[in-house]
């Protein structure tokens, strides 16, 4: 069993600070040494809305601590509750670390995440598997980082937050993709890219004005972004580069697929350099997490299901954990075929992600 | 093959210049644009974002008139490759866009011209019982947007109500309130065509996650993405709970984004419930009862026609609300013909005919008296 959506942050802040470098240190300041108040910056860009149902699952807790802040918390609370073999740890609004729009300050970050993550998680329980943290908005130093982190064989892939407004495909992003199937890391998408404050990434039509509106057109940030990284044939360039997106339920998925196949008939003398149909990459490159799924519309799931068998090679579970809106195994095994269980619990992702198995021998 | 009687609710006319509408113009505005001083005119339209820039404009090759029109603007040749090849029943004339102008009292005086010199150019001007239009709202002030649409909106041959622009606001905003409340006063829908000035001078973004985008085909396939999202505004802030007689007909965005967003409404359905008032039935129920979806362009190939219809069909009850458009003359234009070998019989008559005749204001004389025959 295999859980590719797990969330991990600090308790606060200031747990990463001693991983900053000096300078970096100095500028982000002293919390409450101001008034008893002020004192410190923040080190990640703001997100745009407050959740009104609260941002965890209650009880998710442990030992009076922040959910999903302690290595005990997860094994107890979750991993040997759920028989869960290997986790996944994806952050939570940690993943946008990089999207500070100080690109330099972020970069400083993103290296203190990623040294924080493997002191305090992937050092721990022998579940845990991270993924690397990059300064996209810096290429060059993205993957001088990505090599770095990489070194830890705990680290199975690396998340990207294209929060710049340049979509994925953008050759800007190229050489984090080159460095990253080299590494056999896939690239991580999730949810969120449109609801970073100062980050011109939105959604369109404008920003929406609650979080259920912001949640409902989730799927949108993530289609144009994969659509983009296809019509600008990163997997021709890239042909071993595998995608991971996640967060935003799985019904939106063919949907995309649909159109863009479409289009790309008519079109694709735009971009001659991609060579198949858009859906035929995806289905090679692309595997979707369950993190998030349209649990409230079981009918349509089991639909879905039943007409789209490309999905049971896709589909890589993720709880969610601990978020509100958590989907514990039992509850996505309901919603899927019997059959699919294997593949969907253990097998796509064991064969996605890179494992310490599959770390190449230097 | 459906050979009932047929609703088209989206084929483009176009003027054959500008000085064909431009005598309807306010004197005031009409030297505003005639006059600049330099001896030139002031362009009436903004500049759409740099990706729908195609070669061949929009249109295809052989439905341009041949005497230096623009496709759509001759009648005659509009009648012999559509309306009367296919035996159209009714037929809605709309225009892909209004003046884009950033200018907001520019844009109501052209709304206002144009929509005289349709009706007396096409909707009077043609002996042609077929022929409805679509009524240009200017939104930059929405109290002048909801004048116009009663003022015009008076003009039976009036079957919908354009919104081309939003103000960098969604469409569930109250400040569009006025706007519903004339539309639901005058029974005409509310009608959409692709973005909603997104691409065409909007502050808004045209697609969610990066708004530059490298490539038409990126272009094309977001189209539906501003929509999504008013849609869902309209839901969470009460625009079809504050208007009940409130309609609404898309077109040019496709069909295949409605069945994730449309579970994504209901399985968000507890969180809208406590973040809004407004939100009083399960979300996709408002859509089914309300919203009329053009059918074009569609997701699917004649090599292929199962894997579009087996994606809709995962949302029971999808049906209600397609609605046939064929968007002639433009180059992604779908035949009626064609969409009928892509959807199931069982629907034809809804896609066809009944969906449309519901949503749009036509007259209880609309002349699609073929007999509706069951299709096979």
């Amino acid at each position: 069993m295999i859980d590719a959506a797990v969330h991990h942050r600090w308790s606060s802040e200031a747990e990463v600070y001693p991983f900053l470098e000096e300078g970096w240190r100095q500028y982000v300041g002293e919390p409450r040494s101001i008034a008893g108040r002020f004192g410190a910056r923040r080190l990640l860009p703001i997100g745009r809305y407050p959740n009104p149902v609260g941002d965890d699952l209650p009880g998710a807790t442990a030992h009076g601590s922040v959910a999903g802040t302690s290595v005990d918390a997860l094994g107890e609370r979750w991993l040997d509750d759920n028989s869960i073999d290997r986790a996944l740890l994806v952050y939570d609004r940690g993943t946008f670390a990089a999207s500070h729009p100080n690109p330099f300050f972020a970069a400083a970050v993103v290296r203190a995440v990623n040294d924080w993550n493997a002191e305090t998680w992937l050092g721990g329980d022998e579940r845990l598997h991270g993924v690397a943290l990059v300064p996209e908005q810096s290429p060059d130093e993205a993957v001088a980082e990505l090599h770095r982190v990489a070194a830890n064989p705990r680290i199975a892939a690396v998340a990207v937050s294209p929060s710049i407004g340049r979509l994925l495909g953008h050759p800007l992003y190229h050489p984090i993709y080159e460095a990253a199937a080299e590494l056999r890391l896939p690239v991580v998408i999730n949810r969120g890219i449109d609801a970073i404050t100062d980050a011109p990434t939105g959604t369109a039509g404008g920003a929406p004005y609650t979080f259920a509106e912001y949640r409902t057109l989730a799927p949108l940030a993530l289609t144009t972004n994969v659509t983009s990284i296809v019509v600008n044939g990163v997997f021709e360039r890239y042909p071993d580069l595998r995608l991971y997106a996640s967060g935003a339920g799985i019904t939106w998925l063919d949907a995309m697929f649909l159109r863009v196949d479409t289009l790309w008939r008519s079109l694709r003398s735009d971009f001659p350099w991609v060579k198949e149909a858009p859906s035929e990459y995806l289905r090679r490159g692309l595997r979707v997490g369950t993190y998030g799924i349209e649990a409230g519309t079981p009918d349509t799931i089991r639909r879905l299901a039943d007409r789209k068998p490309h999905l049971r090679e896709m589909l890589v579970y993720g709880s969610g954990w601990p978020r509100w809106d958590t989907t514990g195994p039992q509850e996505v095994a309901e919603l899927l075929p019997a059959d699919w269980h294997e593949d969907v619990f253990g097998g796509n992702a064991a064969d996605w992600f890179r494992w310490e198995s599959r770390v190449p021998a230097r | 093959m459906y050979d009932g009687a047929l609703i088209d609710c989206d084929i483009h006319y176009l003027p054959r210049s500008e000085s064909d509408w431009l005598p309807y113009l306010e004197p005031r505005w009409r030297e505003f644009v005639e006059s600049p001083g330099d001896g030139a005119t002031v362009p009436i339209s903004g500049q759409f974002i740099s990706v729908t820039e195609q070669q061949e404009g929009v249109f295809r090759h052989d439905s341009f008139p041949g005497d230096g029109s623009p496709p759509g603007a001759d009648y005659e040749l509009m009648r012999e490759q559509y309306l009367d090849r296919f035996d159209v029943g009714a037929a809605l004339l709309t225009k892909s866009a209004g003046p884009t102008s950033t200018n907001g009292e520019l844009v109501a005086a052209i709304c206002r011209a144009w929509n005289d010199w349709l009706v007396a150019e096409w909707l009077d001007g043609r002996d042609d019982d077929r022929l409805f239009g679509t009524l240009f709202v200017p939104t930059h002030d929405p109290l002048v947007g909801a004048a116009e649409v009663r003022r015009a909106g008076a003009h039976p041959k009036f079957a919908a109500a354009h919104l081309f622009h939003a103000i960098a606001r969604p469409f569930g905003h109250s400040i569009y309130d006025p706007v519903y409340a004339a539309a639901a006063e005058m029974d005409l829908p509310i009608y959409v065509h692709g973005a909603t000035g997104e691409i065409s001078g909007s502050d808004a973004p045209p697609a969610s996650g990066g708004a530059v985008l490298h490539y038409r085909l990126e272009m094309f396939a977001s189209l539906h993405h501003p929509m999504a999202h008013h849609l869902t505004s309209m839901i969470v802030h009460g625009t079809f709970e504050k208007f009940p007689g409130l309609r609404l007909v898309i077109a040019e965005e496709g069909i295949a984004w409605l069945p994730w967003l449309m579970t994504q409404l209901d399985a968000n359905y507890e969180l809208m419930k406590r973040e809004s008032k407004w939100v009083r039935r399960r979300p996709s129920e408002y859509l089914r009862e309300r919203l009329g979806v053009s059918t074009q362009p569609i997701e699917a190939s004649i090599d292929d026609r199962r894997a579009l219809v087996d994606y809709l069909e995962t949302v029971e009850g999808i049906e209600e609300l397609l609605c046939f458009s064929s968007d002639y003359p433009h180059w992604d234009a779908d035949e009626p013909t064609f969409i009928g070998t892509i959807l199931p019989p069982a629907w034809h008559d809804k896609v066809f005919y009944d969906n449309a005749r519901r949503l749009l204001r036509l007259p209880d004389r609309v002349p699609v008296t073929a007999p509706v025959v069951a299709s096979g």
